[in-house]
């Protein structure tokens, strides 16, 4: 398996080695071997990449590279993200043959610094899951070992990036969606803080906590796919006017935090070996700070009351109206309860029940108000911890990848997530990268956490620790 | 003795260019399901953008009621499915809304409101007549409203009534709104229950499909009637929605409201909470065009009206817009609102027309009652040359001309018709002679029907009394 990253791709281009459209045609050459196994895609786009990549302006300049950082660059895109012209399913059978009418902006803009877009990757349905098991066509393999899951819910973007299937991907992070598969399949995955990137054109799972990621080979690959996302959008009105320049610029850093609870945590030996390196590597550079996290069990909780409720709402649209699966009845209202109970799996009718109990005036908001609450709390915390030190180092997941059918219980299935959550609660980001080798070949991912907008010196550590790590 | 306790729930349609959440246009007459895009339709990832211009209007009717401008407002998800809705939930305001209380007066009365909030239309249903078939046209969809509720503090069809008359005039008089019930740019639906005998609230009917203001009122009255008739007969009031039946005068069960619907309300996470800046209230209240009070006191201050024309001609903005643009050229205000709020007014009655409908421009109006002032035509005759504008566009002096309307103000000719008319009624002569004053008429409706109407009357008069004596 070749690791290409963006930098090899171009430099190939700009010696002339290599054409934009060979470059694609040997992705699409793996994609044609693995793919029949491995699921990563829900559709490939291998026609119209191809098309774009003869497009491409001929030779390929460093300019040029500037100029359109991801020119010649195959990019997946998660499948509950709109790529015009394409099926946008969200795995979901109730949207089995929608075709997106539009480009969400960040596929605009992916397209606008030369992407290729080359498929729409597999996934939890409307990302619920954390396995790629609840996905309507079929779950994703882990390209490390096909008997494991790649995690989820973005797990077709970590394990079409690791397969080499695409050089870098979108994914979507509500809870860990885009870390926990990145650290599954061994790839750097990044969540940004929330508002720096537009979600128009996402399909919304939990409006509050929606982020869309990156997932690539390396820091610098998922730090510059970013730096092509991120940005103010006037079409969502939750997107934060902000600009970075330069994401990967470096930053003055003098202090990290750990996490207490992590050694009360049932944790996976070979992950907790490999975090205690990562602090080794950090303690070299850094002074550490101790801190508690507190409420870790009520994150979760608070997390799934507001997710699930935020869902149950998000997912009315898809009612067979005007759009997707569509099965008649007598009456609308059989039309509805018709079109929703073959349109949704189980993990999902599982959520909207959920959450529409949640709001319902019957229990008066009191759990949703309170998770309101929780989330203030642990915002507030975070928000104390980093006034002291400037990032925080904890596992990403607390175990290596289950194999299929391994984690039956949702409730088991949910602590996948443990971890990932008080980041993505408090709107804050967080990247993983992977650490180590163990005997199966699975990396132990790293998190990386900072405050609102702190994603220089989140690429600064990650980039310190990548580098120590060669 | 039950006292009636009525409480009113208005939907405005904003005359924005653009949709409350989408840039698409607020025009649902065009084409069905030509003004739509992923937002209004509910698309799978599509995000909503508050309307400014909605917000702004929103902030000028809070002004015009002597509401508070909330400088914080939510905006909020009340989910409900039905085919209308795209995204299986309307987006409103919910806890804290843009205005609170307001109040507007009515004859002695004070209307109390309790809010004003900002909320997207649904789209429209069509049910195809003689098939079970409903088709949507979702150009309405998200089109900004505001919704407008009032205390239940109303205690009469007539003061309902009237609060909306006021209400329309406000709206008309600001420019956010239409206010044509009959094109939907305002619905009214009613809240009405009886007191109980301890003076406490009985139980609350809601009455819909209110489709003028004359079936606000009537619906009002038929359903104090029939509320006091079920409790007299020992029965009781059910909550309940009923319809209105235009064609039978009377309300109809739609649906019981057996506990609260629950819509699950809750903050929308797609957008942030509304902030309204003090600069936004001071540009609002600069940009606040007149309204109908200022323009009834502006009315009798320099006009001299009296207030019961004043209110004649500010009782539509269009109205006053039409007199203010006559006032341009001319001096008589009285004479000018005398015609207007009669003239004028019954014809707008009669063809159920408004005043741009008419057919007669400011200028030919003011044409033709120069003439009068001038002594060419006599008033009668103005109103047939009023008519005719109507009928054929053409000015007034250019029709005087034409059908020789001319009025006859030469003297000779006068005592010539006067002489004529008594000769012609001797036997009346002789009667008038001993006594029998009130003949005069006669005489008069005579000389006047000798010079088809064109004679002029003051000058006939003279002549008349002059001949009467000498004879």
């Amino acid at each position: 398996m070749t690791h290409q990253t963006k930098n090899e791709i171009h430099n190939s281009l700009i010696q002339g080695e290599q054409t934009p459209v060979e470059i694609i045609e040997e992705y699409l050459k793996r994609i044609e071997a693995q793919e029949s196994e491995m699921h990563t895609f829900i559709e490939v786009t291998g026609e119209s990449c191809l098309n774009e990549a003869k497009q491409v302006p001929k030779p390929i300049t460093k300019e040029i590279v500037e100029d359109t950082p991801f020119v010649g660059i195959p990019v997946g895109i998660k499948d509950n993200i709109n790529v015009k012209g394409f099926k946008t399913t969200a795995a979901s059978k109730i949207l089995e043959n929608h075709i997106s009418v539009y480009d969400a902006t960040v596929v605009r803009k992916i397209k606008n610094a030369g992407g290729l877009i080359i498929g729409k990757t597999n996934m939890d349905e409307f990302a619920m899951g954390s396995s790629t098991e609840t996905s309507c066509f079929y779950p994703t393999k882990n390209p490390i070992n096909t008997k494991y899951t790649p995690g989820g819910s973005s797990g077709g973007s970590a394990a079409s990036v690791r397969a080499g299937h695409c050089t870098v991907s979108l994914g979507s992070d509500t809870g860990g969606s885009v870390r926990q598969p990145a650290s599954f399949c061994g790839v750097v995955g990044i969540r940004p803080t929330y508002g720096l990137v537009s979600r128009y054109g996402m399909l919304s799972f939990c409006s509050s906590l929606d982020q869309i990621g990156t997932i690539a080979n390396d820091v610098d690959d998922a730090f510059s796919l970013l730096e092509v996302i991120s940005g103010y959008d006037p079409k969502d009105s939750t997107s934060v006017n902000i600009e970075y320049q330069d994401l990967k610029e470096p930053e003055e850093i003098s202090t990290f935090g750990i996490c207490n609870e992590i050694e009360k945590l049932y944790i996976d030996p070979f992950v907790h070996d490999m975090y205690k390196k990562v602090i080794a590597i950090l303690l070299k550079n850094f002074k550490k700070e101790n801190h508690w996290l507190d409420n870790l069990d009520k994150a979760m909780a608070a997390y799934h009351i507001i997710a699930d409720s935020e869902a149950s709402s998000n997912l009315a649209r898809y009612d067979g109206v005007r759009y997707g699966l569509q099965i008649s009845g007598e009456s609308s209202q059989e039309a509805y309860i018709k079109t929703r109970t073959q349109g949704f799996g189980a993990e999902v009718k599982r959520r909207i029940l959920l959450g529409t109990y949640i709001l319902s005036e019957e229990i008066e908001g009191s759990y949703y108000k309170q998770a309101l609450c929780a989330k203030e709390k642990i915002t507030e915390k975070l928000d104390q911890i980093f006034s002291s030190c400037q990032f925080m180092v904890i596992p990403t997941s607390l175990k290596l990848p289950f194999k299929f059918g391994e984690r039956n219980d949702p409730l088991d299935m949910y602590y996948s997530d443990y971890l990932t959550i008080p980041s993505a609660i408090a709107g804050m980001p967080s990247v993983t990268i992977p650490v180590g080798c163990n005997e199966n070949g699975f990396s132990a991912g790293i998190q990386i956490m900072g405050p609102k907008f702190s994603e220089k010196v989140l690429h600064s550590v990650a980039k310190l620790i990548e580098g120590e790590l060669k | 003795m039950r006292q009636p306790v009525i409480g009113l729930e208005i939907h405005i349609q904003l005359l924005t260019k653009t949709k409350m959440f989408c840039r698409c246009k607020a025009s649902f007459g065009d084409e069905p399901n030509t003004n739509i895009c992923p937002v209004c339709m509910g698309y799978p990832g599509a995000l909503p953008v508050p309307n400014k211009e909605a917000i702004k209007m929103g902030i000028t009717l809070g002004l015009a009621i002597n509401g508070e401008v909330q400088c914080v407002s939510d905006f909020s998800r009340k989910n409900y499915f039905y085919p209308d809705m795209p995204k299986g939930y309307q987006i409103t305001q919910d806890s804290i809304p843009l205005i609170k209380n307001g109040h507007i007066s009515v004859s002695d009365e004070i209307v109390k409101l309790e809010r004003i909030h900002i909320e997207e239309d649904s789209a429209k249903m069509l049910h195809e007549p003689g098939t079970d078939k409903t088709l949507i046209n979702f150009n309405r969809a998200g089109v900004p409203l505001l919704e407008i509720v009032t205390l239940p503090c109303l205690k009469t069809a007539k003061t309902a009534n009237i609060f909306l008359e006021k209400l329309k005039q406000i709206i008309t008089y600001t420019g956010i709104s239409t206010g044509k019930m009959e094109e939907g740019a305002l619905r009214c639906d009613v809240n009405i229950s009886l007191t109980n005998p301890d003076g406490s609230l009985g139980q609350k009917i809601e009455v819909k499909n209110l489709n003028s203001f004359k079936a606000v009122a009537k619906s009002i009255e038929y359903e104090i009637e029939r509320q006091n008739k079920v409790l007299d007969a020992g029965g009781k009031i059910i909550p309940e929605t009923r319809s209105w039946d235009e064609s039978k005068s009377e309300t109809f069960i739609m649906r019981i409201k057996d506990g609260k619907a629950d819509y699950r309300f809750f903050p929308e996470p797609d957008l942030k909470s509304l902030f309204v800046t003090q600069e936004m209230i001071d540009e609002a209240r600069k940009n606040m065009s007149e309204l109908p009070g200022q323009a009834v006191e502006r009315l009798i201050k320099t006009h001299n009206l009296s207030e019961y024309d004043a209110s004649l001609i500010t009782s539509s903005k269009e109205i006053l817009h039409y007199y203010d643009l006559c006032m341009k050229d001319f001096q008589d205000p009285k004479l000018l609102a005398n015609w207007i709020s009669s003239e004028i007014l019954k014809i707008m009655n009669k063809n159920n027309c408004y005043i741009n409908e008419v057919g007669i421009k400011p200028m030919q109006l003011t044409e033709l009652l120069s003439l009068i002032l001038k002594g060419t035509i006599s008033g009668k005759i103005a109103k047939d040359v009023l008519l005719v504008v109507i009928e054929t566009g053409k000015n007034p002096s250019e029709i005087v001309k034409e059908k020789g309307l001319l009025q006859v103000s030469d003297t000779d000719s006068l005592r010539k018709i006067v002489s004529e008319v008594l000769e012609e009624n001797k036997n009346e002569l002789e009667r008038y002679k001993n006594g029998e004053q009130k003949l005069f008429g006669l005489f008069m409706g005579q000389c006047m029907k000798k010079t088809k109407g064109k004679g002029n009357p003051k000058m006939l008069q003279t002549i008349l009394k002059e001949l009467l004596r000498d004879a």
